[in-house]
């Protein structure tokens, strides 16, 4: 109760800047969400530079507000036109479209905003009444339990991953190793700096987000020419919402959608793409009406929707409660605490109450804020795409270089910045992914961190990582995401090794036999 | 049963843009397989060489008096994981080309981009870091922004000379006044008229 309380302490409290960052920041989320190629990510680097001269509770406010927005905005155009504003709106365009040809567009309209709101709630409701017992129960936490969790998500975001398991280990590894150039935390050692300045300063994981994300797309979309325009526009855009009766109709696929959501989010390397695609699946596979998904029904649109919605709660408990950033949005949300003095963590709740309050307040303002301008705004939100993309590219990377610029007030980020831009795009090339570049950049010092403290602290004793209860069962966690993921890599190898028996006389094999 | 390894350019045949002729070679020259495997691995080798850099150097870190795994053990063991990844990337290609196949792994073979205007990109953004320093962000953004249009095909000089100028004062006014960004304002006489721009609009 002392949490409402706060949370409606904080509420009252909200002066006008704030409602206005409030309200820009879903503007902003459902932009991005809108535009193709644009996530809430690069929405949140975007706006990255403007957060660092605000007081800390409007800039985490409007990244809050770009964050849950970001993740439905999209759905309004996968719906109408079949492009998905997102990655994680993709499993939107095949009942969501389906639904639109025939001309039951703003039925699926209303069903998308309803599963965003729902998420939406879903999650405020779970970063309200589940952050703080995690947080009572994160006291006890030591070094060892700290890195078995860094541990643990950073082999969840191997075994989450689409591509085959060396390339992702490979991107992984090198994500890591390039954040231990530069000082090292615990015993001040410079470490492969090679004698220049720019690498003794370390290579902050912001600059080589706003590269990998942002300057990046620029450089493949400028690649491609630009290629791949909107085609004809609907004249008549309209949403109808939803009655009781088909509300009950549809709870099933809305509490599958918002549990796999919420489960995906705390899922460090999973987000709101793997949450869509699996809650899609799921409906598929076990929902009333599977046989149905695929054709035009509303499930397929409400439990992707719910899912990619809900993964915010899910993200956000890490996040606010140990300090660990289980995805790139997080991630970018934390460096902007960080710039300003904040370090979540078990004790936030104790330190910086205000703060934590302003997030949950935040978070249920924008739901509400979200899902009304979902309602009202779809037909101007459409006819954005309109813009000529070559000019949002360029404004993309004046963003880019003043959020790199701004981190540290260096042109050495910048620098970094292009660098991973280049560096992103040779490795998508060799079919390296990205995601397991840039988590291990963000997790690769805290697994450190937290490796070398344990160590220190039971003088070199390997084995304090199983003696202490919860850190043990933190380890039988991480042998069965280890096993998972050998199961896998084995499976991989042997369907390879089959497609290639079958066709030695084909020239081109995938190597990506798993699913998506 | 053993086909000679497609080239380069067959492989992009089917992503390459149509004005992309040397892409549009689909005549099969035989190559040497050792050699396409090698042209194939050579960045993982490349990386692999890295390795033995890498973990070379950490000989040099001491933990001293903290005692500790000391500074060297983890970036040697991501170092050490990283070489077993490569190495079994390396043979699996070896294996897979030497046997006549390749692997289509490009994660943005979907994209047909033209390597000719990704090598143009890259070169503009490079340049665009480099004339931020001497030419200040203000002016280096005009020219960046004008450039960038005109090569996406937006060739209408007096709409987009314009835009691109309220772009870089629109975003110096709002960075520097408003969020205290100081931006780099370049040397010599550029520094100046950055100055005197930023004075003008109120910005300093």
């Amino acid at each position: 109760m002392n949490t409402l309380a706060g949370i409606a302490d904080t509420l009252t409290s909200f002066g006008p800047t704030l409602w206005l960052a409030l309200v820009l920041g879903v503007v902003i989320g459902m932009l991005v969400g809108v535009l193709p190629g644009l996530t809430f990510v690069m929405g949140l680097l975007l706006i990255l530079p403007f957060t660092y001269g605000m007081p800390v509770d409007i800039g985490v406010a409007l990244m809050v507000a770009v964050y849950i927005a970001g993740t439905y905005g999209g759905a309004i155009t996968a719906v109408l036109l079949r492009i998905p504003g997102t990655p994680d709106q993709v499993p939107l365009l095949w009942d969501g479209y389906e639904m639109t040809r025939k001309g039951r567009a703003a039925e699926a309209l209303g069903w998308a905003a309803v599963a965003a709101f729902a998420g939406g709630m879903a999650a405020w409701l779970l970063v309200t009444f589940a952050a703080k017992p995690f947080a009572t129960v994160a006291l006890n936490f030591g070094p060892a339990e700290y890195c078995v969790i860094v541990v643990l998500g950073l082999t969840s975001v191997l075994a989450l991953g689409e591509r085959s398991v060396a390339k992702s280990l490979t991107a992984l590894m090198v994500g890591m190793l390039l954040a231990t150039v530069g000082v090292e935390a615990v015993y001040g050692t410079v470490r492969f700096d090679f004698g220049i300045p720019i690498l003794r300063d370390g290579i902050d994981y912001l600059p080589a987000m706003v590269g990998i994300y942002a300057l990046g797309h620029v450089i493949i979309r400028f690649g491609a020419g630009f290629a791949g325009g909107v085609g004809n526009q609907p004249t008549r855009v309209r949403t109808s919402i939803p009655g009781l009766s088909a509300l009950r109709r549809h709870a099933g696929s809305l509490s599958r959608g918002v549990g796999v959501g919420s489960l995906m989010g705390a899922v460090p390397g999973a987000g709101a793409t793997v949450a869509s695609f699996l809650a899609y699946g799921v409906e598929k596979q076990v929902g009333k009406e599977r046989h149905l998904v695929g054709t035009g029904s509303p499930n397929g649109v409400i439990a992707p929707q719910a899912a990619s919605t809900a993964t915010v709660g899910g993200a956000f408990i890490p996040l606010l409660v140990l300090g660990i950033p289980g995805s790139a949005a997080t991630a970018v949300i934390l460096g902007a605490l960080l710039l300003h003095n904040i370090q979540p963590g078990p004790q936030i709740f104790a330190q910086q109450p205000e703060l934590v309050y302003t997030v949950m307040a935040a978070l249920l303002v924008s739901v509400v804020l979200m899902t009304l301008f979902g309602l009202l705004a779809s037909k101007p939100m459409v006819r954005l795409l309109r813009i000529p993309e070559a000019y949002v590219a360029a404004v993309i990377v004046l963003f880019a270089y003043i959020g790199a610029f701004a981190i540290r007030n260096s042109l050495s980020d910048v620098w970094i910045m292009t660098i991973f831009a280049v560096l992103g795009y040779f490795m998508q090339r060799k079919g390296y992914p990205l995601a397991p570049l840039v988590l291990g950049a963000i997790l690769g010092p805290l697994a450190e961190r937290y490796f070398v403290t344990a160590m220190i602290a039971s003088n070199n004793d390997v084995s304090v990582f199983i003696t202490r209860p919860i850190s043990a069962g933190l380890i039988v966690a991480w042998i069965g995401v280890l096993s998972f993921l050998i199961y896998r890599a084995v499976r991989d190898a042997r369907q390879t090794s089959g497609a290639a028996t079958a066709s030695t006389t084909t020239p081109v094999e995938s190597h990506d036999a798993q699913p998506k | 049963m053993h086909e000679a390894p497609p080239t380069r350019t067959t492989l992009d045949a089917g992503t390459a843009p149509p004005g992309d002729v040397a892409a549009h070679t689909t005549t099969p020259e035989p190559r040497p397989r050792l050699r396409h495997a090698l042209r194939r691995i050579g960045p993982e080798l490349a990386a692999l060489v890295a390795c033995c850099v890498l973990y070379w150097q950490t000989a040099g870190y001491t933990a001293g008096s903290t005692g500790g795994p000391g500074p060297a053990l983890y970036p040697r063991i991501l170092i050490g994981l990283l070489a077993v990844a490569l190495v079994f990337l390396i043979v699996r290609e070896l294996r897979a080309s030497i046997g006549g196949r390749a692997i289509a792994d490009d994660e943005l073979a979907s994209e047909n981009l033209s390597r000719r205007r990704i090598a143009v990109v890259m070169g503009m953004t490079v340049g665009y870091v480099i004339a931020t320093v001497y030419l200040g962000w203000v002016i280096a953004t005009a020219c960046f922004v004008t450039l960038f249009l005109y090569l996406s095909g937006k060739r209408r000089l007096w709409l987009t000379i314009p835009l691109a100028v309220a772009l870089s004062v629109g975003f110096a006014f709002i960075f520097v006044k408003v969020v205290y960004i100081s931006l780099p304002t370049g040397f010599g006489i550029f520094d100046l008229i950055t100055f005197r721009l930023l004075q003008l609009i109120g910005a300093y």
